[in-house]
């Protein structure tokens, strides 16, 4: 908690602090280790602390009705998905496990009336292929923001003019101006009186607009 | 009337085919006249797709069954209301309703392009007169809506009647007119590409169309949802079904794309990568309407099935081998004026945006096409269902409302991280209060507690973007609290819109965090008089009323609503929890504390014609919850037997609508002085240019 009380100190006070990597480093680390702290105590549910009703909503969720287009059990009002609904309930009562139920069925309709392959054999493609495309999506983001950055740092060794012309490059709508100036003088005085926002503080910097 | 229909059709053809030569012609030769003549074909193209609708309109009013998708999809008994349903209940029909929307659009559209896009005119209508040939060609074809029936019937078959609701007014066509609409933005883009006029001239009016789209499909999207849950009686709302998918598909990259064409418009950059995303849009919106035509995928919604879906897959890779040569061949003139300066800023969380947005796109995308690939790989069918695309999405949407507390509190440029840090301070204590909050009132759900501390985190930063520039405002221009927080939104619609869907964005994920991981559910048969009490709800079976027709044996359902005092039930309570069950059944009347609250009469319909049953739930509805119920059958014994759900926080899901639409609205609504500098502009008027604001500035 000592980010955030941290925090609370600034928010009231409104002397300005030297800009710190280590309050960034701070958040990251109370997210960091609250996160999972939160899971620990959070705990995974056991299928053992559910009671019989729980446990056979819980399957008919997660099987298929195979006579209904794409209808899982608890969706579907067709007599045979009450009746494997029925089977469920009896199958929990006489003590089979949620695995025992699902491959139960599986045995009888095939491995299409499971709502989401099991994650083993081939089907751990279908469960792999998220992470891939998370992580490949991830590097090709990354990879494209540091080769955008190293083409502006040689653009800019080569050409210093571009900097200080960019507000003119800049196509500033007409219609646009008289707000613009207005919203700006705005912001520009919010700063000095001490209600900076971020954007108020670069846009006093590098005149951007907002 | 089938006649006049068949030939408005071919005239159909005719006309777009004609629109996309004289367009063409007309740009690479420089025939003035011919690029006009063009232009004006697509006003043509949709006189003629309104004749052939107005046919098809007048036939089903005046029960002409002699044309065989009349007699299909309706019959003398069905109200005239319904007409309009019946009109694009199946394949046919659809094409042209989907045909209309598109020849509509396009004629908007086609007016509506400033006068500096010209140049690029010309591609841009051939592009919109080759996807209406495409449509009006298919119909003329193979699904022509006017085909005659040689014999005669007396009577039509009628309607599915899973569609005779008054939700199928709005749902289906929104849907529909937003995934073909898809092809504007579309156009312009490519339009714009082709003619080598590469600036930004396009961004605005795709910008505006790719809204309009995003808005139609969102808000169809979410009437689909609340259709499925208050009245279709599905008990979900959301189950990812194949087309289900398709639509949130394309929704999601019209999402990134209206998020980073701000990036190009105010900053030039990100050109190459709109080209893509609007590209992608278009590409998915053509697999939708390829698999709601039928064909590989199994779907609740297989309500029309045919072989169109194969034509229409084809058309998708026409369209993606268009779109991927032209943007090789155009690649060189692409590339972006600007780079990103910092990681800390607005245009690097419109990346972050982008890459989580397409990756709950690429997903969704395996998740529908893995059941084709397995089939295929190794010949197993396999189903891929709401378990799996929760498991695999839900974290990545968690994370993408994080960044949609922090994105909107990074400037355009750079930033210092003291300044951000100082910005993050009340979101981040907002949202460890709600751990905290959460955990002490014992709400143990790890994913669940995340999710809402996100959301606090999220809706904080966007309040306190309203809270900081208006009391900017009201210190430095004295002005009233709202009419300051009123003119900070107007000075900058398309942001304050944006600002606004975050918040219904948020509703909807506290109305889905609450149902997906706090739903109890019990089911039991109950006699007349009898009871089932869930929680802290007794829910009485009065009695059943039933009516008898032709086409249908509808009962209903008569149950009195009570709030109970637990303690009164306190034996039950106990050996129901001892027996594993959810509720229990009483069959004695009322108890102390026990406060009737409401009544419902949900009903179950079962349909001679087609051997379907259809429920309609019963909800009493509150902010904190629903209590939902279903009557899965009526019992010869007299016993109903119901499915109860308590659903908490559904309500959340619905408030999202209204101000998805409110915010999509604001970012739309044209700005005043734009528009009139525009005009100023356009007689010649000298405005302030950018020179002279650097001059002023300096």
């Amino acid at each position: 908690m000592s980010a955030t009380d941290d925090s609370l100190s600034m928010l009231m006070s409104s002397t300005p602090r030297p800009p710190s990597i280590w309050r960034t480093l701070v958040s990251i680390g109370f997210v960091a280790i609250s996160v999972p702290l939160l899971w620990l105590a959070t705990g995974c549910v056991n299928e053992d602390d559910l009671t019989t009703d729980q446990r056979a909503y819980q399957l008919s969720q997660q099987l298929m009705c195979p006579v209904c287009d794409g209808q899982t059990l608890d969706q579907s009002q067709a007599q045979l998905s009450l009746d494997m609904q029925a089977v469920i309930e009896r199958k929990i009562e006489e003590g089979e496990s949620n695995a025992e139920i699902r491959d139960y069925f599986v045995a009888r309709y095939g491995e299409v009336v499971l709502a989401s392959p099991d994650a083993g054999g081939f089907n751990i493609i279908a469960w792999v292929m998220p992470v891939i495309i998370f992580v490949g999506g991830a590097l090709l983001v990354v990879n494209a923001f540091l080769n955008m950055r190293r083409n502006r740092r040689d653009d800019a060794r080569g050409n210093e003019v571009e900097e200080s012309t960019d507000s003119a490059l800049e196509p500033m709508r007409p219609g646009e101006v008289m707000d613009e100036y207005l919203e700006r003088a705005d912001r520009e005085i919010a700063a000095a009186v001490g209600n900076v926002s971020p954007r108020a503080e670069t846009d006093a910097d590098n005149g951007d607009r907002n | 009337m089938d006649q006049i229909g068949t030939t408005a059709i071919w005239l159909g053809v005719a006309v777009s085919a004609y629109a996309a030569i004289t367009s063409l012609v007309g740009a690479k030769g420089a025939v003035p006249e011919l690029v006009v003549s063009g232009r004006r074909s697509i006003y043509m193209a949709f006189l003629v797709a309104l004749v052939a609708s107005a046919a098809l309109l007048i036939a089903f009013l005046t029960n002409d069954f002699s044309i065989k998708y009349v007699a299909n999809n309706s019959n003398i008994v069905m109200g005239r209301g319904y007409t309009l349903v019946a009109f694009y209940a199946a394949n046919e029909g659809s094409l042209l309703y989907i045909t209309l929307a598109l020849a509509l659009m396009s004629a908007i559209s086609v007016r509506a392009a400033p006068r500096r896009f010209a140049g690029a005119m010309p591609y841009t209508v051939a592009i919109l007169a080759v996807v209406l040939a495409f449509l009006f060609g298919t119909m003329a074809t193979y699904a022509n809506p006017f085909e005659t029936l040689e014999i005669v019937p007396p009577d039509g078959r009628g309607v599915n009647p899973l569609l005779l609701h008054p939700g199928f007014y709005s749902h289906p066509p929104l849907v529909m007119a937003g995934l073909v609409g898809i092809t504007i933005p579309f156009a312009f883009a490519s339009g714009a590409l082709i003619s080598g006029e590469y600036g930004d001239d396009w961004v605005d009016i795709a910008r505006v169309f790719a809204i309009i789209m995003w808005g139609i499909l969102g808000v169809g999207i979410l009437l689909g949802a609340w259709w499925a849950y208050t009245i279709l009686g599905w008990g979900g709302y959301w189950s990812w079904d194949p087309i289900e998918n398709v639509a949130l598909m394309p929704w999601l990259v019209l999402t990134a794309f209206i998020h980073s064409i701000m990036v190009q418009r105010r900053r030039g950059m990100f050109r190459m990568w709109n080209i893509v995303l609007i590209d992608i849009a278009f590409i998915l919106a053509q697999l939708g309407m390829s698999i709601n035509r039928g064909g590989s995928v199994v779907s609740v919604h297989s309500f029309a099935e045919s072989t169109l879906g194969l034509l229409f897959l084809s058309f998708m890779a026409i369209s993606l081998l268009f779109a991927f040569a032209i943007f090789i061949w155009r690649y060189p003139r692409l590339k972006s004026e600007r780079a990103i300066e910092s990681f800390m800023s607005r245009e690097s969380s419109f990346l972050v945006n982008n890459f989580l947005l397409l990756v709950v796109m690429s997903i969704t995308l395996w998740g529908v096409i893995y059941p084709v690939f397995s089939n295929l790989a190794r010949d197993v069918d396999v189903s891929v269902s709401a378990p799996y695309f929760n498991r695999v999405n839900g974290p990545v949407l968690l994370l993408m409302v994080i960044v949609m507390g922090i994105g909107p509190l990074l400037p355009w440029r750079r930033t210092s991280t003291r300044s951000l840090n100082r910005w993050l301070i009340a979101p981040m204590v907002a949202a460890s209060l709600t751990v905290i909050v959460l955990v002490a009132f014992g709400v143990w759900e790890f994913w669940a507690v995340l999710g809402f501390a996100a959301v606090t985190f999220a809706g904080v930063a966007v309040f306190e973007e309203w809270w900081m520039g208006a009391r900017a405002r009201v210190s430095n221009l004295g002005e009233a609290p709202w009419t300051a927080w009123w003119r900070l939104a107007n000075g900058n619609r398309p942001r304050h819109g944006g600002y606004i869907v975050h918040i219904a964005v948020l509703s909807l994920a506290i109305g889905v965090i609450g149902t997906q991981f706090f739903d109890q559910r019990y089911d039991a048969a109950i006699a007349p008089g009898e009871s089932l009490v869930l929680d802290d709800y007794r829910l009485e079976y009065v009695n059943k009323r039933i009516h008898d027709r032709p086409d249908r044996l509808a009962r209903w359902a008569q149950i009195d609503v009570y709030k109970i005092d637990p303690a009164q039930y306190s034996g039950e309570f106990l050996a129901a929890k001892n027996a594993g069950k959810q509720g229990f059944t009483v069959a004695t009347g009322r108890r102390p504390g026990d406060n009737l609250v409401g009544q419902l009469e949900p009903s179950h319909e079962f349909f001679r014609n087609f051997n379907m049953v259809s429920v309609r739930s019963g909800i009493k509805t509150s902010p904190i919850e629903d209590l939902y119920v279903i009557p899965r059958d009526f019992l010869e014994d007299e016993r109903v037997s119901l499915a109860v759900s308590i659903n908490p926080l559904a309500m959340w899901l619905w408030i999202a609508g209204p101000i998805f639409l409110l915010g999509t609205l604001v970012a739309l609504w044209p700005h005043p002085t734009l528009e009139r500098a525009a005009r100023r502009r356009r007689l010649g008027v000298t405005v302030p240019t950018d020179a002279s604001i650097v001059a002023l500035e300096s």
